[in-house]
C-alpha cells in the first residue's frame, strides 16, 4: 500500500505554467466587462428614439429642443465610463444639429482620438469646422509629410500601444523558441517583431508626452481672449473666441489658460471656457 | 634770556625765512624758465602760394615741449574779412629708452598738432595772428603771417546751376533742389580735386534739408561749415549748342523753417585743371603742374511765404504738402463702457510726415463719448509712414462707431487747406456692469461636459459674433443606433491595459521558462540518467510489498549514489536478509516474505536521504 505523506518532488515547469494559467485566468476574470445595467442602455434607447423625433419634428424650437436632450443622454452614458468613437460621434451629431458647435466639435475630436480613421467623425468635423467664423484660424491640412507618416495618425494610441505588446510578446516567443532549441534564424527574426515594438512604443510615448492633455476645445460661446490672466487685461483679438475654436493649451496659471490657436497665436482665456479634449 | 638776546634771535629766524622764500622763488624761476625755453610752437601749411579766394588753406599749428596733459588751449583772433577755424587737434605722444655704455636715457615727447582752415572771400592781404598756445600758466606765443590771397580764374568750360522750382515757396513746404556741374566733356579728364561749395546748404537757422538714401555709384563732395560732407550724385552727358557735357547732380529737398526774401550767395565748384603730366614707375598718370579754376552759379532769389492763417480748420496740425492720408484701426471693436481701445493712426503722404503731428481730435471723439489721452502723441515714422498709438475709451453705450477723424493740411500748389477722413470704425459697446454668478448664462445650455463658468466680466450672450450660414449640407446627421456597440464598455481588445498587461506578462514568462528549460537541458545526462534510476528505485519500495524487493531496490541505489546513514542502511539491509534467508521463510512455493511497514518506512527514509545527496 503506497504511502503519501513523504516528501513529493515536483517539476518546476509545471509550475511556473500553473502561475502563468493562474494570472491569465485572473486578468481575464478582471477584464470581463461587467454588464451595462438596464438604465444605461434605456437611456441610450431613449437617446435614439429622441433623435428620431427629433428628425421627424417639423417645428424648429421642438426640434432643436429634442436634439439637446438626445445629446444629453448620450453624454450621460459617456459620463458613466462609456467610451466609444460611435457614442461619441453620436453626441457630436446630436450637437451639431443643436447648433451647440463647442460640444460637437469636442465630441468629434474625442471620438477620432479613439478611432483616428472614423469616417463620419471626420466628416462632420469638417463640416463644424466651416461653420466656425472665417477669422478664425482652422487646424493645418496635412502635408505631404503628415501623408507619409500618415500610419501614424491612423491608429489611436490605445491601438499602437496594444499593437507594440503584441509585437513585444511575438518577439518573445521567437527568443523563447531560440534559446530552447538553439535556433539562430529564429532569434534573428525575432529582432523585426522587436523593432516594431520600439518604434510603436516612442510613437504612443510621444505623443502621449507631446499632446495629452494639452488639445482642448473652447466649449463656452464667445469667450473673450485677453493679453493676460486679467479680467482688467486688453482683449487680444477683435472679436471673441467662438465655441468650437480649437486651441492648445500651452499653460495654466489658476483660473486661466494661455491657449495657442492654428495659427500660432497665443491668448489668455478662462479655464472654465474650455475643454481637453483628452477625457480623463 | 635778556631782551637783547631774545631780539637777535628773532632777527635771526627773519633772515633765516627771508633766505628760505628768495631760494625757492629762484629755484621756481629757473624750473619755469627751463620749462619755458624747452617749449615752441610753429604754425605751418603744406600748401603752396598761391592762394585762392573761397579755396581752404589748411593750416597747421605744431606745438613742442607741452606737458600731456592738460592739452594745451590755441588762442587766436579771426582775421579781418576771413575765417579761421580750428578743425581738430592730434596729440603725439612719444617715448625713447636710450642705453649707452651701460646709461639708460629716457626722454618723453608730447607734440599737439592744431588743424586751422582759413578761408577768405575776397582777394587781399590777410593777417593769420598772432597765436597763443597757452597751458596752464605757460603759454606760447606764434607771430602773426600774412596771407595773400587772389582770385581763381573763372573756368570756360564749365558751369553751376542751383536750380529751385519755385520762386514763391511756403514755410513747411517740401521743395526738391538740385545742385548741377556741367563740365565740357572734352576737359574732363583734366580736372581734379572737385570742391564745391554752397552758401545755402549753410543757411540751416533758415531752411532743413532732407537727403534721401539711395546708394550711387557717384559722389561729389561740397564743403559745409561743417565740414566736408559728400553727397550721393548722378552723372549724365547732355548737350548744350552743340558742345557736348558731364553733368554732376545732387538732390535734395528743402524745407524753409522762416518765412522772408531770400538773397542765396552763388554755389561754386573750385578744380584743379591739370595742365602737365607725367608717367610714374607704374605707368600711372600724375599731374606735375596744375592751376586751380573756379566756376560759379547765378544768385538765388526766392520769397518764403507764411502758411495762411484764414479759413485754417481746427484739424490742422502744421503739415504742409499734398495727397496725405489717414488711416485709423483699433485693436478691438467689442467692449465695456470704460474698456481701452488701442487706436493706430498711419499717416502718410507726399510731404514731410516725419515731423508731423497729430491736431487734436476733441472735434472728432467728442469727451461725452471718448476719453482721450492727455497730452501730445509721440508718433514714429516707420516705411515711409508716420503711425500714431493712442489709447482711447468708450465712455457711453450709445457710441456704434469711432467717427472719421479729419487731418488737415495746405497745399502749396493749390494755395489752400485740405481735409482727409479716416474711415469709421464701427463699435458693439456694452454697459459696464458686475455679473453674479447666477447671471452667467451659457449660450448654449446642453453640453456633453459640466457647464463651464465664465470668469470674464463679458456675459457670454452680450456678444453674437458674425458666424457662416449654419448649413448642414456637408455633415453626415445619421446616428448610430446600435445600442450594444453604442454601450461597449472601454473599446477593444487590443489596446486595452489587460491585453498589453497579458501581453507583456507572457512574454516575460515565455523567456523565463525558455531559459529554465535551456539550463536543465544543459546538465549532465548521466546525472539525469541517475536522478530517474534513484526516482525509479524510491518508486519500488514505496510500491512494493515484499523483503526482496525492498533490498533490491536499495542496494541498487547504493550502487549509484553515496549512502550517508551507512549503518542503518547495513542494519536494514542486514534484516531484510535474515528474512530473506531465514530458513522457515522458504517453502516450497518460494513465496517472497511480506514486508512490514517499519521496513518500508525506513527503507524510504533511506531513498529519501540518498535521493537529497543525488540532487
Amino acid at each position: 500500500m503506497p504511502v503519501n505523506n513523504s516528501p513529493q518532488i515536483r517539476n518546476p515547469i509545471k509550475r511556473y505554467l500553473q502561475h502563468v494559467l493562474l494570472m491569465a485566468f485572473v486578468i481575464l476574470t478582471a477584464s470581463v466587462q461587467p454588464g451595462m445595467s438596464e438604465s444605461l442602455e434605456q437611456k441610450v434607447q431613449q437617446a435614439l428614439d429622441i433623435y428620431a423625433q427629433a428628425q421627424e419634428s417639423t417645428n424648429k424650437e421642438e426640434r432643436m429642443e429634442k436634439f439637446r436632450q438626445a445629446q444629453r443622454l448620450f453624454a450621460y452614458a459617456s459620463d458613466q465610463g462609456v467610451k466609444t468613437p460611435a457614442l461619441y460621434t453620436n453626441i457630436g451629431t446630436s450637437a451639431l444639429q443643436a447648433e451647440n458647435l463647442g460640444d460637437a466639435v469636442l465630441a468629434f475630436r474625442r471620438a477620432l482620438a479613439l478611432d483616428p480613421d472614423h469616417p463620419q467623425a471626420l466628416k462632420n468635423l469638417q463640416q463644424s469646422r466651416t461653420l466656425l467664423p472665417k477669422w478664425l484660424p482652422r487646424p493645418t491640412e496635412e502635408g505631404l509629410l503628415d501623408s507619409f507618416f500618415s500610419w501614424h495618425k491612423s491608429m489611436a494610441a490605445g491601438e499602437r500601444a496594444g499593437f507594440a505588446a503584441l509585437f513585444f510578446l511575438l518577439s518573445a516567443v521567437g527568443f523563447a523558441v531560440s534559446i530552447r532549441w538553439r535556433l539562430v534564424l529564429v532569434r534573428n527574426l525575432s529582432f523585426l517583431p522587436l523593432l516594431l515594438w520600439l518604434v510603436l512604443l516612442g510613437s504612443y510615448i510621444v505623443e502621449i508626452n507631446a499632446k495629452s492633455g494639452r488639445e482642448a476645445v473652447i466649449t463656452v460661446n464667445d469667450t473673450v481672449a485677453r493679453v493676460s490672466d486679467s479680467v482688467n487685461s486688453p482683449q487680444r483679438f477683435s472679436q471673441p473666441l467662438p465655441a468650437g475654436a480649437e486651441v492648445q493649451v500651452l499653460e495654466v496659471r489658476g483660473d486661466w489658460a494661455r491657449v495657442s490657436l492654428s495659427n500660432g497665436r497665443d491668448a489668455w482665456v478662462g479655464i472654465r471656457s474650455l475643454t481637453y479634449v483628452a477625457n480623463s | 634770556m635778556t631782551k637783547g638776546q631774545r631780539k637777535e634771535k628773532v632777527n635771526v629766524d627773519v633772515k633765516r625765512v627771508i633766505l628760505t622764500v628768495a631760494w625757492g622763488g629762484i629755484l621756481s624761476l629757473m624750473a619755469w624758465a627751463s620749462d619755458s625755453w624747452a617749449q615752441s610752437a610753429t604754425l605751418q601749411t603744406a600748401q603752396r602760394p598761391p592762394y585762392y579766394v573761397g579755396v581752404p588753406l589748411e593750416l597747421q599749428v605744431v606745438a613742442e615741449g607741452f606737458t600731456e596733459k592738460p592739452q594745451p588751449k590755441l588762442e587766436f583772433e579771426q582775421p579781418k574779412g576771413a575765417s579761421l577755424n580750428l578743425t581738430g587737434v592730434s596729440p603725439n605722444v612719444s617715448s625713447s629708452i636710450q642705453i649707452i655704455n651701460g646709461r639708460m636715457t629716457q626722454s618723453r615727447s608730447v607734440v599737439f598738432n592744431y588743424h586751422l582752415r582759413f578761408l577768405a572771400p575776397k582777394v587781399g592781404r590777410y593777417q593769420v595772428g598772432p597765436l597763443l598756445v597757452v597751458q596752464g600758466n605757460s603759454q606760447k606765443k606764434i607771430a602773426a603771417v600774412s596771407i595773400d590771397v587772389t582770385d581763381v580764374p573763372t573756368a570756360t568750360n564749365q558751369r553751376v546751376r542751383l536750380l529751385i522750382p519755385n520762386k514763391n515757396l511756403y514755410v513747411g513746404q517740401r521743395i526738391p533742389i538740385r545742385l548741377e556741374w556741367w563740365v565740357e566733356a572734352d576737359g574732363v579728364e583734366n580736372l581734379m580735386n572737385q570742391q564745391a561749395s554752397v552758401p545755402l546748404f549753410d543757411r540751416q537757422e533758415d531752411f532743413q534739408f532732407h537727403d534721401q538714401e539711395k546708394e550711387t555709384e557717384n559722389t561729389f563732395s561740397i564743403l559745409l561749415n561743417s565740414g566736408q560732407k559728400v553727397f550721393p550724385a548722378t552723372v549724365r552727358s547732355d548737350q548744350v549748342q552743340g558742345k557736348s557735357y558731364v553733368v554732376w547732380r545732387v538732390e535734395r529737398v528743402m524745407i524753409p523753417l522762416k518765412a522772408g526774401d531770400f538773397d542765396i550767395q552763388p554755389a561754386s565748384v573750385n578744380v584743379d585743371e591739370g595742365l602737365r603730366w607725367q608717367r610714374d614707375l607704374f605707368g600711372r598718370r600724375t599731374v606735375t603742374q596744375s592751376r586751380k579754376l573756379r566756376a560759379n552759379s547765378q544768385v538765388v532769389r526766392f520769397k518764403v511765404l507764411p502758411l495762411p492763417t484764414k479759413n485754417r480748420p481746427p484739424s490742422f496740425a502744421g503739415a504742409v504738402g499734398k495727397g496725405f492720408v489717414l488711416e485709423v484701426s483699433a485693436d478691438r471693436s467689442v467692449v465695456q463702457v470704460g474698456d481701452p481701445i488701442t487706436l493706430t493712426l498711419s499717416l502718410k503722404g507726399d510731404a514731410e510726415v516725419a515731423n508731423a503731428s497729430l491736431p487734436s481730435m476733441t472735434t472728432d471723439l467728442p469727451n461725452t463719448d471718448f476719453r482721450l489721452p492727455n497730452g501730445k502723441i509721440a508718433g514714429e515714422y516707420v516705411d515711409g509712414e508716420k503711425r500714431f498709438e493712442m489709447v482711447i475709451r468708450v465712455l457711453n453705450d450709445a457710441v456704434r462707431e469711432i467717427p472719421p477723424i479729419a487731418y488737415s493740411w495746405f497745399d502749396p500748389e493749390l494755395k489752400v487747406f485740405q481735409t482727409t477722413l479716416s474711415r469709421p470704425i464701427a463699435l458693439s459697446v456694452k454697459g459696464a456692469q458686475m455679473i453674479s454668478a447666477q447671471d452667467v448664462v451659457r449660450a448654449n445650455p446642453v453640453t456633453a461636459t459640466p457647464a463651464p463658468v465664465s470668469t470674464d466680466r463679458e456675459a457670454p450672450s452680450t456678444y453674437k459674433q458674425k458666424r457662416n450660414t449654419y448649413t448642414l449640407s456637408g455633415a453626415d446627421l445619421s446616428i448610430n443606433r446600435d445600442v450594444r456597440l453604442l454601450t461597449r464598455s472601454s473599446g477593444s481588445f487590443l489596446g486595452s491595459w489587460w491585453q498589453q498587461g497579458l501581453s507583456y506578462g507572457l512574454a516575460v514568462m515565455l523567456m523565463f521558462i525558455a531559459a529554465l528549460i535551456r539550463r536543465q537541458a544543459d546538465v549532465d545526462p548521466e546525472t539525469t540518467e541517475k536522478f530517474k534510476e534513484l526516482k525509479l528505485q524510491r518508486d519500488i519500495i514505496s510500491n512494493t510489498a515484499n523483503v526482496e524487493d525492498l533490498s533490491d531496490a536499495l542496494r541498487r541505489m547504493a550502487s549509484v549514489t553515496q549512502v550517508i546513514s551507512r549503518q542503518e542502511y547495513e542494519s536494514l539491509l542486514a534484516e531484510c536478509d535474515a528474512l530473506q534467508y531465514a530458513p522457515d521463510s522458504v517453502d516450497a512455493d518460494r513465496r517472497p516474505n511480506p514486508l512490514s511497514g517499519n521496513l518500508r518506512n525506513r527503507g524510504l527514509s533511506l531513498a529519501d536521504e540518498m535521493l537529497e545527496v543525488d540532487k
